[in-house]
């Protein structure tokens, strides 16, 4: 019975392990991207959260305070202002979608211990894709309360 | 059956947990529906302080600038040149000796006697003396007419003639004098007399000092200086004094700094100190303050306006107890100012919210406004002056502190405190003065 005669000679095999690696190399890269993009996006709007919420704090109804001395949430205000500058301070890009922007007055309307705002943003993904994932979901949230001058 | 009793347990578990319900929403109604239905300013008792004047009169300051002549010193150094007169005459000594009569002067004072007169004087004090009549006390009783046992009988009958002098045993006596003078029935005459002696009168001789006046004129030799000085001819040799005198100098010129001086009078301002004692002002004083939480400027009210307070301050001075000439008191300038206490301790900062004539009257009221850069604390005071034509003034002030805000974020598990309260709330204020 003959011994089945393999070619010696090596040359090549790198190239060839290469080429089944470089996918590989070139997804991992593109995770690396599409992650810390959405860290960048995370960031961003943490900070919009984090403006919006100190600057709602203040929407308070201040003929109540004047005449009361106490606080009351000036609501209607209250969420164009969370929306105006949540908003202002986010840079629209194609790229992502903002999916939810919710407000908590804790504990109530007329005993705001202090606002919560929470943001749901998804993030479209470049290089992920290509291993079947379209986006990355990135939440945020941020408090704010009201403090008189002392 | 069951279904009935079922019912009466029902209603009476309803009684038992409503009735406490009702009584506790008719107790609050009953406290709370007053201060909806009846509205009113929020009045702090003793919020509104006024510096009561202390004693009857106080002292009124009616110090004023006036315009007067004021003395401007000015002047200045001024160079001059002078001519002086340098004198360089000299005397040339010169004579000679003469024989002959010359006259002399001769200084001569000699001591001479005369006789003067003085005064001798010899008083001296002496001891002399004089009687004085003395009251000797004494106590006894001389009966004559009768003995002490008639005349206990007949006492009925005895008469008092009054304190008499009595001469008894060759000394006199005051005494009292008694008299019996009866005539009995049976015929005769009862006479007695009692002498009941009370003082001695004695002569006693008393010893003084008196200073007697007494002297005499006495001549004796006493001695004086007299100026004997006179001129006397004498004959000899003498110095005949032909010495002259050469006149000569020239003049020098010199330089001298003298002192112009320039000042002048001028109007100028002088504070005039004066004043008088006059009654301390007595009346009300009333404050309304809105809102009642003041805000600083750079929050924004439901109209998009900077939050401010407004002041309606109103008062009215009693002047019934007026003297008679006096004229009555009344307001005519207003001065409001707030000292706002900063808080962390950034200092204090004078807001002057009014300071303007207001019309004299003795009942007014000026509405003020004002706005604050800062929030102040709970010893921010507004200070309320309010003067009359002749400087007399009344003090009123409150406590009124400035609310500020700031927002903050916080961790993500937030907090479990309240929100902020506001400093302030007081709205009416009135006080006597």
């Amino acid at each position: 019975m003959a011994k089945p005669n393999f070619n010696k000679n090596h040359s090549g095999s790198v190239l060839i392990l290469f080429a089944f690696l470089m996918p590989l190399f070139i997804l991992m890269a593109g995770a690396a991207v599409d992650a810390g993009r959405a860290f960048v996006c995370k960031a961003e709007i943490n900070k919009a959260c984090m403006i919006a919420a100190e600057e709602a704090s203040k929407e308070i109804d201040i003929d109540f305070a004047q005449m009361q001395g106490s606080v009351i949430i000036d609501t209607k205000s209250f969420k164009e202002t969370v929306s105006k500058y949540f908003y202002s301070n986010i840079l629209p890009k194609d790229n992502y979608n903002i999916e939810s922007l919710e407000v908590d007055i804790m504990d109530s309307q007329d005993n705001p211990e202090y606002i919560i705002i929470k943001c749901r943003c998804r993030i479209n993904c470049f290089f992920l894709k290509a291993a079947g994932i379209d986006s990355i979901a990135v939440n945020s949230a941020a408090t704010g309360r009201l403090r008189r001058i002392k | 059956m069951m279904g009935f009793t079922d019912g009466k347990d029902y209603a009476r578990k309803t009684i038992r947990y409503l009735l406490p319900l009702l009584v506790a929403v008719f107790y609050l109604m009953s406290v709370f529906i007053p201060f909806f239905v009846f509205q009113q300013d929020i009045f702090g008792d003793g919020w509104l302080k006024v510096d009561a004047p202390e004693g009857e009169l106080i002292w009124i300051d009616t110090s004023h600038w006036e315009t007067r002549k004021v003395l401007i010193n000015d002047g200045h150094w001024e160079n001059a040149t002078r001519q002086r007169w340098i004198d360089t005459s000299y005397i040339v000594r010169d004579g000679y000796y003469a024989t002959g009569q010359y006259r002399v002067w001769v200084e001569q004072v000699d001591l001479e006697p005369y006789t003067a007169a003085r005064y001798v004087d010899t008083s001296h004090w002496e001891t002399r003396y004089r009687y004085v009549d003395s009251f000797v006390p004494v106590n006894f009783t001389v009966i004559s007419g009768t003995d002490s046992y008639g005349w206990s009988v007949y006492a009925f009958a005895a008469q008092s003639r009054g304190m008499q002098q009595v001469t008894y045993n060759g000394a006199n006596y005051m005494a009292s004098v008694y008299v019996i003078d009866y005539r009995p029935a049976r015929g005769g005459r009862v006479y007695a007399t009692k002498y009941v002696f009370a003082y001695r009168l004695d002569k006693q001789k008393q010893y003084y000092n008196e200073y007697v006046r007494s002297g005499y004129w006495q001549s004796y030799t006493a001695y004086r200086y007299v100026d004997n000085s006179h001129w006397e001819t004498r004959t000899g040799r003498y110095w005949v004094d032909t010495s002259y005198t050469v006149n000569s100098g020239y003049w020098q010129s010199y330089n001298e700094r003298t002192w112009v001086d320039t000042s002048y009078y001028q109007d100028g301002q002088v504070w005039v100190r004066s004043g008088f004692y006059g009654q301390p002002l007595h009346g009300k004083i009333l404050v309304k303050k809105d809102p009642p939480f003041v805000f600083t400027k750079w929050h924004k009210d439901s109209a998009g306006s900077q939050c401010n307070m407004e002041l309606q301050i109103s008062w009215q001075i009693d002047n019934s107890a007026l003297e008679p000439g006096m004229k009555p008191s009344q307001f005519s300038r207003a001065y409001i100012y707030q000292e706002l206490i900063r808080f962390s301790g950034r200092g204090t900062e004078k807001i002057i919210i009014f300071d303007k004539n207001t019309g004299p009257s003795q009942q007014g009221s000026i509405i003020a406004s004002a706005v604050f850069d800062y929030a102040g604390s709970s010893e921010s005071i507004l200070h309320i002056y309010l003067y009359t034509d002749d400087n007399r003034s009344v003090h009123a002030y409150f406590e009124n502190p400035v609310n500020g805000y700031r927002s903050i974020n916080l961790d993500p598990g937030g907090t479990s405190s309240g929100p902020e309260a506001w400093l302030g709330g007081n709205t009416y204020g009135e006080a006597e003065f």
